[in-house]
């Protein structure tokens, strides 16, 4: 017989449960209180303390996309612009071509197209038809 | 992580290295903690992200709890694949210092 963990490690793990993704909650609650078990009062505290504090890790770990079946990862497709790109301060300018020939510039960090103008320098905001400027 | 591995961080690779020392052996997160020398607690993020890339297999022990007079303990194991992966994992991780790679090879004399 293991003597069971204090009310104060058990409440501390709920704690911990509770900023998991829901349908991990469970089974992370269940796992961490069975671990308490046969430990010195102790080191009870501290397991919990430290379940705690990597919580937030375990979070991340959770909400990371779950791989295929042959251990690749789900591309993260970030959307978020940079800072600079919002503010219109600096893009990444990259020459690319269309497929009838045209060329543009399209910023590598938020995809903002700029066209070549005749006899000018390229125009921002002026997107080629079928790709969205932004 | 372009090979879709996880990121070898010092406690993930103490962790792939205390389960490799017995891939079929099923060991629960406190016993992970203490073979891998890492604090308990604090390794089940790393469990979840090798889980996640399906290197690590888990289950609930089979007992009945009022008669050990515990809950039932979660227990991990490498999968056979994530034994290979770990293993290859492990030796792109090792790089000796940057001191050793210069140091030219010494020949016996």
């Amino acid at each position: 017989m293991t003597a069971p963990p204090g009310s104060l490690c058990c409440r501390t793990v709920e704690l911990a449960v509770r900023v998991l993704p829901a349908d991990h909650r469970q089974r992370y609650g269940l796992e961490f209180i069975a671990e308490l078990y046969g430990m010195p009062k102790a080191q009870q505290r501290r397991h919990a303390a430290r379940v705690l504090t990597s919580a937030w890790a375990l979070r991340t770990a959770l909400s990371e996309p779950v791989s295929g079946a042959n251990g690749d990862r789900t591309m993260i497709v970030k959307t978020a612009k940079p800072l600079t790109c919002r503010l219109n301060l600096h893009h990444r300018w990259r020459w690319l071509s269309t497929e009838d020939g045209d060329r543009f510039e399209r910023c590598e960090k938020c995809g903002k197209d700029r066209s070549e103008k005749v006899g000018g320098s390229p125009e921002a905001g002026q997107g080629i038809s079928g790709i969205s400027s932004f | 992580m372009a090979d879709g591995g996880p990121r070898m961080t010092i406690p993930t690779q103490l962790v792939l290295r205390a389960l490799l020392e017995d891939p079929v052996q099923e060991l629960y997160g406190v016993e992970i903690g203490a073979a891998a020398g890492l604090p308990s607690g604090t390794v089940h993020p790393i469990l979840a992200r090798l889980e996640g890339l399906r290197w690590l297999e888990s289950r609930w022990e089979d007992i009945d709890p009022r008669a050990e007079g515990r809950p039932a303990r979660r227990y991990y194991r490498l999968t056979a694949a994530g034994v290979e992966s770990a293993r290859a994992a492990l030796a792109r991780a090792y790089r000796p210092s940057p001191v050793a790679r210069m140091r030219p090879a010494t020949e016996p004399t």
